[in-house]
């Protein structure tokens, strides 16, 4: 609450007292007045009823004055002696009348009366009273005398013939109203009807008149006339018999006094009061007015800082203020130590403040104007402190960079001010300041808002800081960015080109291979020879495809395909793998799953991959012993594998650089196998699949490698059939025609396709191909020969595959009755990314150049409803031990073991596969055994079985 | 703005508003009253039962913007008093006067008037003596010397040829130039024999007269003023002795209480009056008639020379005349004065002329 209008507690309370002052005056006056006028009433009433009492007296007499002149009447004429007229003392004049009121005889009159016989009454007020007597009124009314002008009272009375009247003597009232007037104070009167004062009780007092219309209403003591130097109050009692008004006049010197006195009184009360009043404030003044006074000159002291905390305390007359004055030093003292600490804090600040090298700064955004600047502002910007003050907002500043802060700053603001932000809320800019030697500063500001409670203004307040050195380096890290990114850009092009290079070769060498590897008509050499060039092209593409993978973590754009999958599967395939080269060398491989689900999701394939890895290069670096690979739960949806061998173990020098790309641990290099990439690879993709692979490894005791990952359970993994396994001899007969349509820019990757294909075909063919160089041929041919399966290759002239598919996907939309194609799309591209994008275009589905013929069976069986005639389950390998190796071996040709033994040292497949087929039916296992581990290039395997031998 | 500045600020506002009140007030505040004093004789109701007084109060009532103020001085019609009565009412700044004395006191009080400072409108002093001066006495009916030939004119068509002529003693300043004019006038026309007979009014005693009322006489002329009610006695006296012969008054005795007092005898009096009956004028009814529902009382004729009076001190006023030599000049400027009970027409010092009525129906005078 706030007061519009505030004074001080003195005043406030002096207002309060002269209002109660004048409100108790108010009522006092007022009950005084009251009381007044009700004793004043009260008063006048009984006077007024004193005066209407007069009226019994005037009765009484008018009753004997009537009885006398009865009496009168009642005499005989010869008794009315003057003798006898003197007893009738009522009267001063007793007359008989004629009827025409004229006197006949006069009996009794006052000396000098001009009231002659024959007089006649018959004018005036006298005569109406005379001709009504015996009627209703008793007497005349009071008038003048027509004997001598005296006030007068007259009766009539009749008798008989005679009507007597008679003038009553006055003088009796008279002497008792001067006797009531006397005892009473008030002077009584009888006035006549027209207020002529008759009869006065007070013969000094000059009032010839009154004028009853005017004072015959309810007495009042303020209504008074003032005759003989007095004021009275007339009270006119009502007319009584005797027909006169009796008006008295009561002094007001009583009703004078009385209010007097009480005004009196009321004066002195007030008076006193006033006086109480006075003291009261006098004494507050002293006593509580002037200590708060000095209470807040010591207030005001303690605001500039020149209390004296030391001082003595005051006199006080109340323990009130001696508590506020004792409090009040109390904390005078507690805020002098405050202010101490507060003064050392800031000189600590002020310090910190001064000596660095940032600038602190304050600025008022209501005032445009820096409040504060610290010294370092000069070695910023060359301009002092003080000059910096002085200046106008944006003075030093470049306009458009004064601009910018004026807008950014106002903004902040606004939204501080509208609640937006908190007070406080920091934020950074990066400022061009320029220098007082015309260079350009870079700075960075650091800047907060905060609304000053005490000016209401906005303030900024911020640091400044010198950023030249770090702009430069991001400059130069932005120049090395841009740099490696170029080169990252063109390695990323380089690789594609190169994967597309590459497989566009290897398509056609691997998909003629795997088309005439199925000629049933093939020689054993031809065969080995179609075989060698299977391997070594499918080795290359390993060797390609692991440099990619390489190159796709680097780059950062490889990524993890989790989908659901059946991982004692997985397992079992990878056992499956190395099962019999563990055993060709005479190693124990062990598979240890406890409590495993079977459906999981994850990359099934980069598990396999790591899988294969690890225990490839475990029975790899193992002489002796064997190898487990163990599957345990780690947890929720957690599962650790580790993969334990008895190996050579790695040396701790070797352990740091272990994962690292294109190195070779020192066992290694003694085998001459591998890029080197295996170990980097496995580590990246458990990371990338959120887990750590770790190794720990005893020289010569052998190592564990280990990772844990999350796979979550899958409601159903996918799981391979056996008939996926089984190799396809080609279609089954008596299906409906297939087209197929071929699409590729390149005769020679069309070539072993269709080749390929058209090899499956029963007779009659279910296949029926036809081929197009480029994506506008391929619509065209779509939009005549409706093909049901289309392999689009990606990267044409004239018209991409994926624009292709987008026609053919867009126009067979339109068209209900047309076929809807599938469309495989082939592309010899590096990256994954490539597969969201193709298959983002219309295509069903996405495979690599080279294309692998299972993969394409398994879509076309899958996509296009094709049935294939599988072989039978392959004979399992020899299950030979290496003593039995070693023993068959020995049987062969010495020369052929030479020879074999010398193409194993320089590993050339080509030879071994060679020599191998001369031994093929002399002994069939060996064969068998030498021939896969050939296929699978383990020259490890391979010198490990001569070096044993 | 500082609490300062609006101290001050407030100061200037009340000040400006206190000036514009006296401004207001002097500019609107009604005009100055003027004392008026009304030399009458405060008892003279309960003895002739009417007051000059009360005609004041009477137009004060009906004329409530009148820039008079009626200050009451009772002199009782004693030439001792009247004289100290208007110098002390002039010491208190009083300059403006009527007086409803008789001439006796009149002319005592003549030479306070000789000067501009104060100026008196008499209304009941005839005497010739005040006539004819060039002062700040102003008189509002016809000197004794014009009435006196009025009167003797109208007995001198009267039938008879003894007239008893009563001369009242006690204002002598009146009657003595009176019956003077009365006689001489009545000489000069002719028939009548006038037997004087100088008496006090006041002190009238019937069987004193009787025998010089007894002799044969054809009317009575009874030369009093002041509207003593014992001229309503002698009147009756001699009416009882000569029932058919006429009784002529004095203007002074057009007083209800006189005509009461004279019983039988108002048939045969004749009463000469400046002013005509009230038959005749209905404003002078009016006038009576407004009188008695006021004060209860009928009032005697003086009341209207003071009504008149007041009506040309007022008319004076209002012209803005404030001096007693401003109040005459106009007074005297206008030839003829229309005021609610006739006409009046000052002559350049101050007098006035004019005709009489003689009232006959005197029973329709005190209705």
């Amino acid at each position: 609450m706030t007061w519009a209008r505030r004074t001080t507690f003195w005043r406030y309370n002096l207002f309060l007292e002269v209002v109660s002052l004048a409100l108790a005056s108010a009522i006092l006056f007022a009950g005084i007045w009251f009381t007044l006028n009700r004793i004043n009433q009260d008063y006048l009433d009984l006077r007024l009823a004193d005066a209407a009492r007069v009226h019994v007296f005037l009765e009484s007499q008018l009753d004997e004055a009537r009885a006398g002149l009865a009496t009168f009447a009642d005499l005989p004429a010869t008794q009315r002696s003057p003798q006898v007229m003197k007893l009738f003392t009522a009267f001063s004049d007793i007359y008989c009348l004629d009827r025409a009121l004229r006197v006949v005889q006069i009996h009794k009159a006052v000396p000098n009366s001009k009231v002659f016989t024959g007089f006649s009454f018959s004018g005036g007020k006298l005569a109406s009273y005379l001709q009504s007597v015996g009627e209703s009124t008793d007497a005349s009314e009071i008038l003048r005398g027509y004997e001598d002008d005296a006030p007068s009272v007259y009766i009539g009375i009749h008798r008989g013939d005679e009507f007597c009247m008679g003038r009553l003597n006055l003088d009796y009232v008279r002497k008792f109203l001067i006797q009531f007037s006397q005892f009473s104070g008030a002077p009584l009167m009888l006035t006549a009807s027209d207020g002529f004062v008759m009869l006065s009780g007070d013969p000094a007092l000059q009032l010839p008149a009154i004028d009853l219309k005017r004072w015959v209403e309810t007495p009042n003591a303020s209504r008074t006339l003032t005759t003989g130097n007095r004021r009275w109050i007339p009270l006119i009692a009502p007319t009584g018999a005797i027909g006169a008004r009796i008006v008295m006049l009561v002094p007001t010197e009583f009703l004078d006094t009385q209010r007097n006195t009480l005004l009196a009184f009321g004066l002195a009360f007030m008076s006193g009061w006033f006086l109480l009043v006075v003291l009261k404030n006098h004494r507050l003044n002293r006593l509580v007015m002037q200590p708060l006074r000095a209470f807040a000159g010591k207030l005001r002291d303690l605001e500039l800082g020149k209390l004296r905390t030391a001082d003595a305390d005051a006199d006080q007359r109340f323990t009130e203020l001696v508590e506020i004055h004792t409090r009040f030093r109390a904390m005078a003292e507690a805020i002098k130590q405050r202010e101490q600490a507060l003064r050392d804090s800031e000189k600590q600040y002020r310090i910190i403040t001064e000596s660095m090298k940032d600038v602190v700064w304050i600025f008022d955004m209501e005032t445009r104007h820096f409040l504060y600047l610290s010294p370092s502002i000069e070695e910023l910007v060359g301009v002092t402190p003080q000059d910096y003050l002085a200046a106008p907002f944006g003075a030093l500043l470049t306009p458009q960079v004064t601009d910018q802060l004026q807008l950014l700053w106002g903004q902040r603001a606004a939204v501080l001010l509208s609640g937006g932000s908190k007070p406080g809320q920091s934020y950074v800019d990066e400022v061009l300041h320029p220098h007082r030697d015309g260079t350009l500063i870079w700075t960075e500001v650091v800047s907060t808002y905060w609304l000053n409670e005490e000016t209401g203004h906005v303030e900024v307040r911020g640091v400044s800081r010198d950023i030249r050195e770090r702009k430069q380096a991001q400059e130069a890290l932005f120049i090395a960015k841009q740099q490696a990114e170029e080169a990252n850009k063109a390695k990323s092009t380089f690789l594609s080109n190169m994967s597309h290079e590459i497989r566009t070769p290897l398509n056609a060498i691997l998909g003629f291979a795997q088309v005439l590897i199925r000629d049933p008509h093939l020689t054993a050499p031809q065969r080995d020879s179609l075989t060698t060039i299977q391997r070594g092209g499918e080795h290359l593409l390993a060797l390609i495809n692991d440099i990619l993978d390489m190159a796709k973590i680097e780059a950062g754009r490889m990524s993890v395909q989790v989908v659901p999958f059946d991982l004692i599967q997985l397992l079992s395939e990878t056992e499956g793998l190395f099962q019999q080269r563990a055993r060709d060398r005479g190693l124990n491989l062990t598979f240890a799953l406890s409590a495993i689900p079977r459906g999981v999701i994850g990359d099934a394939q980069k598990l396999r991959q790591i899988l294969i890895n690890l225990v490839g290069n475990a029975i790899k670096f193992t002489r002796a012993g064997g190898i487990i690979l163990k599957v345990e739960p780690a947890g929720a949806e957690q599962f650790r594998f580790s993969v334990n061998d008895t190996g050579v173990g790695i040396a701790p020098e070797e352990m740091m650089r272990l994962f690292e790309p294109f190195s070779q641990t020192a066992s290694g290099r003694e085998l001459q196998g591998g890029t080197g990439l295996g170990l980097a690879l496995s580590y990246q993709f458990v990371r990338l699949m959120g887990g750590q692979l770790s190794a720990q490894s005893s020289l010569g005791q052998g190592s564990c490698f280990a990772f844990t990952l999350p796979l979550p359970a899958a409601a159903g993994a996918e799981t391979g059939t056996d008939q996926a396994r089984r190799a396809v001899l080609g279609l089954e007969p008596g299906q409906p025609v297939c087209r197929v349509l071929i699409v590729d820019d390149l005769p020679d990757n069309r070539a072993p396709l269709r080749a390929l294909l058209e090899s499956l075909n029963p007779q009659p063919p279910v296949i029926e191909c036809r081929e197009a160089a480029d994506g506008r041929e391929a619509v065209a041919l779509w939009e005549a020969w409706q093909p049901h399966v289309i392999f689009m290759d990606m990267r044409m002239p004239v018209l991409s595959g994926e624009a292709a598919t987008r026609r053919i996907k867009a126009r067979a939309a339109t068209r209900p009755a047309a076929v809807r194609s599938v469309i495989v799309a082939l592309t010899a591209g590096a990256f994954d990314e490539n597969r969201e994008q193709v298959l983002a275009s219309g295509c069903d589905a996405f495979t690599r150049k080279p294309f692998q013929a299972e993969e394409l069976f398994g879509m076309l069986e899958r996509l296009a409803g094709l049935r294939f005639r599988r072989a039978g389950d392959a004979p399992p390998p020899p299950d030979v031990s290496p003593e039995d190796l070693i023993r068959r071996l020995s049987a062969s040709p010495a020369d052929w073991q030479a020879e074999f033994k010398q193409a194993v040292g320089l590993g050339d497949f080509g030879h071994m596969e060679a020599l191998l087929e001369r031994i093929r039916d002399d002994d069939a296992i060996l064969h068998e055994t030498l021939a896969r581990w050939a296929y699978d290039y383990d020259l490890e395997a391979l010198a490990a079985v001569f070096k044993l031998g | 703005m500082t609490r300062r500045h609006v101290f001050w600020l407030a100061l200037l506002v009340l000040l400006v508003l206190l000036a514009a009140s006296l401004v207001l007030w002097r500019q609107f505040r009604s005009a100055e009253r003027i004392p008026v004093g009304l030399v009458a004789w405060a008892a003279s109701g309960a003895v002739v039962g009417s007051r000059e007084w009360n005609a004041g109060d009477l137009f004060l009532e009906e004329h409530p913007n009148s820039r008079i103020r009626l200050l009451p001085l009772d002199d009782e019609w004693k030439p001792d008093k009247t004289a100290p009565v208007i110098q002390g009412a002039k010491d208190v700044g009083v300059r403006f006067f009527i007086a409803t004395h008789p001439s006796n006191c009149a002319v005592v009080s003549l030479p306070l008037f000789a000067d501009p400072g104060a100026l008196l409108i008499n209304l009941a002093s005839t005497s010739p003596a005040l006539s004819g001066q060039d002062d700040f006495f102003l008189r509002i009916i016809p000197d004794a010397v014009q009435e006196q030939q009025a009167i003797a004119r109208y007995l001198h068509q009267l039938p008879g040829q003894r007239l008893l002529v009563l001369q009242d003693t006690g204002n002598p300043a009146y009657t003595d130039p009176a019956f003077a004019a009365f006689a001489a006038e009545l000489a000069a026309l002719g028939h009548w024999q006038i037997v004087h007979r100088p008496l006090r009014v006041t002190e009238f005693k019937p069987d004193d007269e009787r025998p010089l009322m007894a002799e044969p006489f054809d009317a009575l002329y009874i030369l009093a003023g002041s509207f003593q009610t014992a001229i309503g006695n002698i009147a009756q006296l001699f009416h009882y002795l000569h029932p058919q012969a006429p009784i002529l008054l004095t203007p002074w005795a057009r007083s209800p209480a006189i005509l009461e007092t004279a019983g039988d005898a108002v048939d045969r009096i004749i009463l000469p009056s400046p002013y005509r009956s009230r038959r005749q004028d209905p404003a002078l009814d009016n006038y009576f008639r407004r009188f008695h529902a006021r004060f209860g009382y009928e009032a005697h004729a003086m009341t209207i020379g003071v009504r008149q009076a007041l009506e040309l001190l007022d008319r004076a006023f209002a012209q803005g005349a404030s001096e007693p030599l401003a109040v005459k000049r106009f007074l005297l400027s206008v030839p003829v004065h229309q005021t609610s009970l006739g006409p009046i027409a000052f002559d350049r010092t101050g007098d006035v002329g004019g005709s009489y009525s003689f009232i006959t129906d005197l029973k329709q005078e005190l209705q």
